[in-house]
């Protein structure tokens, strides 16, 4: 997927914020991008993480259309406020979270908003990191209409009841036999949230209702490891891991 | 330890390492800020997406920590 294009075809992207109707309607922001052209292109929801609606969410949702998304990354702490990125997610966190229900309506807005732009072949898949990857996983399990959803490192997909919250009251993981398309997971092996021993809990729950996934465990890899503005960036891995990130999509959203 | 403070790390996918996170705690000791709250607000100017609450349970865990370890 690195350097796939040719040197001589012309590539042109557009890139905006945007309102839309997200969870009960309400109108909230949302980065959107897209490559130039008529399209068809498939369309890919991107969920923020605990950070925030950050410059990384923005860059990876330009990363997709640069390889011909549709990209729209939904400020799911809109209702908190705004300044800031930091500023917003440390309100939120203050305020236990966004509540998972605000979550599934605004991505199910942001995929409802993709499908019907003239230039959308129809397709729509869902990605998220951290809190993000947690949310990716219960918003293909609750809404239908997504066609692939990627996890990356999502943390408290398996969870104790005493991690249980009035913002977020299920454990995704009790959702899974909902779970409408094919799942990749992204996971590194030191990450202590998600653990290995809950990725495993998690993998025998999509094993025990038959659901399509892949799941991929990088040696030498802790939570965050795509965070090329951290410490926790591991370079090799996070590239191999976006390798398989686009063939998973390539395979379930291009066509149609 | 150092395990459980991986996972409070992890948990709040807060933007440190434990080594980065034990150095603030070293940094504000060597300048006589000692105490949880000043442990806390060099923390959160680190990572200001942390809100009091997370970046607290930081401080207590990276302070006991470091005297688990025997460390300064």
């Amino acid at each position: 997927m690195w350097n796939q294009f040719r040197t001589d075809e012309y590539e042109g992207m557009l890139a905006e914020t945007v309102v839309i109707a997200g969870h009960d309607g309400d109108h909230i922001h949302t980065y959107v991008s897209r490559p130039l052209g008529k399209g068809p292109f498939p369309g890919i929801v991107l969920v923020p993480h605990l950070p925030g609606w950050d410059e990384f969410y923005r860059e990876t949702s330009r990363r997709f259309s640069q390889h011909g998304y549709l990209a729209i990354c939904p400020d799911v702490f809109c209702r908190v406020g705004h300044g800031s990125p930091a500023e917003v997610a440390a309100l939120a966190r203050s305020a236990g979270g966004v509540p998972d229900d605000t979550v599934v309506g605004d991505c199910t807005g942001a995929m409802k908003y993709l499908g019907a732009l003239p230039y959308s072949n129809g397709k729509v898949g869902i990605i998220g990191t951290c809190s993000g990857g947690r949310h990716s996983f219960l918003v293909a399990c609750r809404a239908g209409g997504f066609d692939a959803a990627v996890d990356c490192w999502g943390g408290r997909v398996v969870a104790s009841g005493e991690e249980l919250t009035s913002a977020q009251p299920v454990a995704p993981i009790d959702y899974t036999s909902g779970l409408s398309c094919p799942l990749l997971g992204i996971f590194g092996n030191d990450d202590q949230s998600p653990s290995p021993a809950q990725v495993n809990r998690h993998e025998e729950e999509l094993k025990k209702h038959n659901k399509d996934y892949r799941f991929h465990r990088y040696d030498g890899a802790g939570h965050g490891f795509w965070y090329y503005h951290t410490d926790r960036y591991r370079p090799q891995q996070a590239m191999d891991a976006w390798q398989k990130v686009f063939e998973f999509f390539g395979e379930h959203l291009r066509g149609k | 330890m150092e395990k459980t403070l991986q996972f409070l790390i992890d948990n709040i996918c807060a933007d440190f390492t434990v080594d980065s996170l034990l150095a603030v705690v070293r940094t504000c000791r060597a300048r006589g800020a000692s105490t949880i709250e000043d442990i806390t607000r060099a923390i959160m100017q680190k990572d200001p997406s942390l809100d009091v609450s997370c970046a607290e349970g930081l401080a207590k865990s990276a302070v006991l920590a470091l005297s688990e370890s025997g460390g300064p």
